[in-house]
């Protein structure tokens, strides 16, 4: 459950401020799909960013799965993160020169898993994403949708309860970008993690259970179940 | 992240920028290579200096005499002395230096004597010889000193006491003369006989002899006589044939070891009736215990208060490794700032890393790595490079001395045995572990900038 009260993030100050949010409240359902819809610059990636505890709201609650991220620390928000949440960006952001394996075992890493266990978890991951054979490869030999895949296979590696994806299809052709979304709702179904889209894309949007509208840094309009 | 995997993890990042990663260790590499010769030079030159000292100095002995100049560590004193007796002149540097020491008497010795810590005093004769020569041979100059069992010469064949002097009327005889003097080699020349001859100057007591002469038929004659240098020849057994040792202090020809009391009566001979009998720069003075620096020091201590001025073998010693000390220390200092220089490839290259990573860096923050830990792995990758600067350099130094050696030994004649390139590896590895410590203090500054990165503005960048 995601849970966020009068939440605002002004960027600047004094003369140069920006409200890139906007005294918003929204809650979202464990296990529900929701696409977060707007155009460039109306905040949708600041509310995903606020939800995820990468950054700080200036003002209001923000509560994930019990706990108000904007009242912990730095160092407990990046555990919580680590432990509970995946992500999934629009340029991949894989590191190319890296094997596959070892993209995937970052989050685990800084988990402090040991190294074996590490393995398995990364082995299974890429077999959930069909990249088992690529496992030694390296990441730049990769196409751009398998990188895409890679980059699932990182974010469910810890097997988050929930996946924060930032305009994943946004670098890859329909065809690709079709397959990478049926993954992440299969993901969202099996794993029954609560998954969080950021798009600009309508379609897309109108597939996942419910929609949040961003203008301006305010929510305009939800749509759709599990999210008021 | 545990530690371990930040390390391999900073390991992994540099392999992926291969050549700036070696060209920054490289510049490390240089202070490393630098510092490994100097610290080596320093050990071979210690080592050396050691042995040198160990090989012509008793430790129990103090050298002693009566101006300063004896303790002295500068240059000689450049103001004339009050006029005395036992102040002598010592011509330098080809007869154009010239300064004034005041020397030992034989009643400084009679003093020295009668110490009851002192159990033997050791005049330093240097008797000049006229000629050394042997039946149907040539005749050879050369000169005489008293043997001294704490230089060890280096035996080529015969025998020399380990501890005491040389009996009476045997000498130890140097290589260079075997052939000159017609023995087929070093062993033939044992228990064979030399003949050394020394000459009296004009003399005060032949120009006594001569006032008493009061018959003018003979004077002429007795004068003429009395002008003549005398002369003494005396004949020696070869004991042994001694090599110039490479650790030896003497330069030139060798001279020819004497037990103290032929050199006594050479020396006699020699310089009796001069104003310079009987004075000497200094004497040697052997401690009771004297091996124990604490019962030489209280004889140090004890004959400073009587006005004279004493050296130890460890004061000769210090000198020599002070002047070693700094050469070294400039040295050095030209490997520290090659260091220095390097810190700054190190900061810019890490810098450009962080930039380049920046998106790298809002993902390994995204992923919940703490700051802590994202500044942590820049200063290992530093860290890494300065270990692989420094493994390169510490070995390309080892590798470079270790085939200079012999040829160092040689062209500097420093005798076999001896190395002027020492290398220790605990010293090589606090080396290396310091190399390390600079190379992660230049890496502070960028690993901050890293750890400082806002994820989203990072994760903004395309």
């Amino acid at each position: 459950m995601i849970e966020l009260k009068n939440v605002s993030k002004i960027y600047g100050k004094k003369s140069s401020v920006f409200t890139a949010l906007d005294d918003v409240g929204v809650s979202i359902a464990d296990g529900a799909s929701v696409a977060i819809i707007g155009k460039s610059g109306s905040g949708k990636s600041t509310l995903m960013h606020v939800m995820s505890g990468l950054d700080h709201a200036t003002n209001g609650l923000v509560k994930v799965a019990g706990k108000d991220l904007n009242a912990m620390n730095q160092k407990t928000v990046d555990k919580f993160r680590n432990k509970q949440m995946g992500f999934i960006f629009q340029s991949f952001f894989i590191e190319a020169n890296q094997s596959c394996i070892d993209n995937v075992s970052l989050p685990l890493e800084i988990a402090k898993v040991p190294i074996k266990k590490r393995k398995t978890l990364a082995l299974e991951a890429l077999k959930e994403v069909e990249l088992s054979d690529k496992a030694e490869s390296k990441a730049r030999n990769l196409s751009g949708g398998q990188k895409q895949r890679l980059a699932i296979a990182r974010a469910i590696v810890n097997k988050p309860k929930l996946i924060f994806a930032d305009e994943p299809t946004g670098n890859l052709d329909s065809t690709t970008g079709e397959k990478i979304i049926q993954l992440l709702f299969g993901l969202n179904k099996t794993l029954g993690a609560t998954l969080v889209m950021v798009t600009h894309d309508h379609d897309l949007a109108a597939r996942c259970d419910a929609q949040i509208h961003v203008t301006d840094g305010k929510i305009t309009k939800i749509t759709g179940k599990g999210v008021k | 992240m545990k530690f371990f995997d930040l390390i391999l993890r900073s390991g992994r990042t540099l392999k992926s920028a291969k050549v700036r990663t070696f060209l920054t260790a490289m510049a490390i590499g240089v202070g490393g290579f630098t510092l490994t010769l100097t610290l080596a030079a320093g050990n071979g030159v210690r080592d050396y200096t050691t042995k040198l000292i160990s090989s012509n100095f008793d430790p129990a002995e103090l050298i002693v005499g009566r101006d300063k100049e004896i303790s002295n560590n500068g240059a000689p004193s450049d103001k004339p002395q009050e006029f005395d007796e036992t102040v002598g002149t010592l011509q330098g540097g080809g007869g154009q230096n010239s300064f004034q020491v005041k020397r030992v008497t034989r009643a400084d010795i009679d003093e020295l004597k009668a110490q009851p810590n002192i159990e033997q005093v050791r005049e330093n004769y240097q008797i000049s010889i006229r000629y050394i020569t042997r039946e149907g041979q040539k005749r050879y100059t050369g000169g005489g000193q008293v043997f001294n069992p704490a230089q060890k010469p280096e035996v080529k064949s015969g025998v020399t006491p380990k501890t005491g002097d040389i009996s009476n009327g045997s000498i130890l005889l140097p290589d260079s003369y075997v052939e000159l003097l017609g023995f087929k080699d070093a062993e033939d020349a044992i228990g064979k006989t030399v003949d050394i001859t020394v000459q009296q100057p004009f003399s005060l007591a032949s120009v006594q002899s001569l006032l008493q002469n009061q018959d003018p038929a003979t004077l002429n004659a007795a004068a003429a006589e009395a002008l003549k240098p005398k002369e003494l020849t005396a004949t020696y057994t070869i004991g042994a044939v001694t090599k110039k040792a490479a650790t030896s202090l003497t330069f030139g020809v060798s001279p020819i070891l004497l037990s103290t009391n032929d050199a006594r009566s050479l020396y006699e001979f020699t310089a009796k009736g001069t104003p310079d009998f009987d004075k000497f720069l200094f004497v040697y003075a052997r401690v009771v215990d004297g091996k124990d620096d604490a019962k030489l020091q209280a004889v140090r201590t004890d004959l400073e208060a009587k006005g004279f001025f004493v050296q130890s073998s460890k004061d000769i010693q210090k000198t020599i490794t002070q002047f070693v000390n700094i050469l070294q220390i400039m040295v050095g200092v030209l490997g520290l700032i090659t260091l220095i220089a390097s810190v700054f490839g190190v900061v810019n290259t890490q810098y450009i890393s962080v930039l380049e990573r920046t998106r790298e860096i809002g993902l390994m923050k995204a992923l919940g790595m703490s700051r802590k830990n994202i500044s942590r792995l820049f200063i290992l990758e530093a860290m890494w490079i300065g270990f692989m600067g420094g493994l390169v350099g510490i070995a390309g130094g080892t590798l470079l001395g270790v085939a200079i050696n012999p040829w160092l030994t040689t062209k500097l004649d420093l005798g076999a045995g001896n190395s002027l390139l020492q290398f220790s590896l605990p010293q090589m590895l606090i080396l290396l572990f310091s190399l390390m410590l600079v190379a992660a203090v230049a890496g502070l500054l960028p690993a901050r900038k890293a750890a400082k990165l806002d994820p989203v503005e990072a994760l903004r960048t395309e």
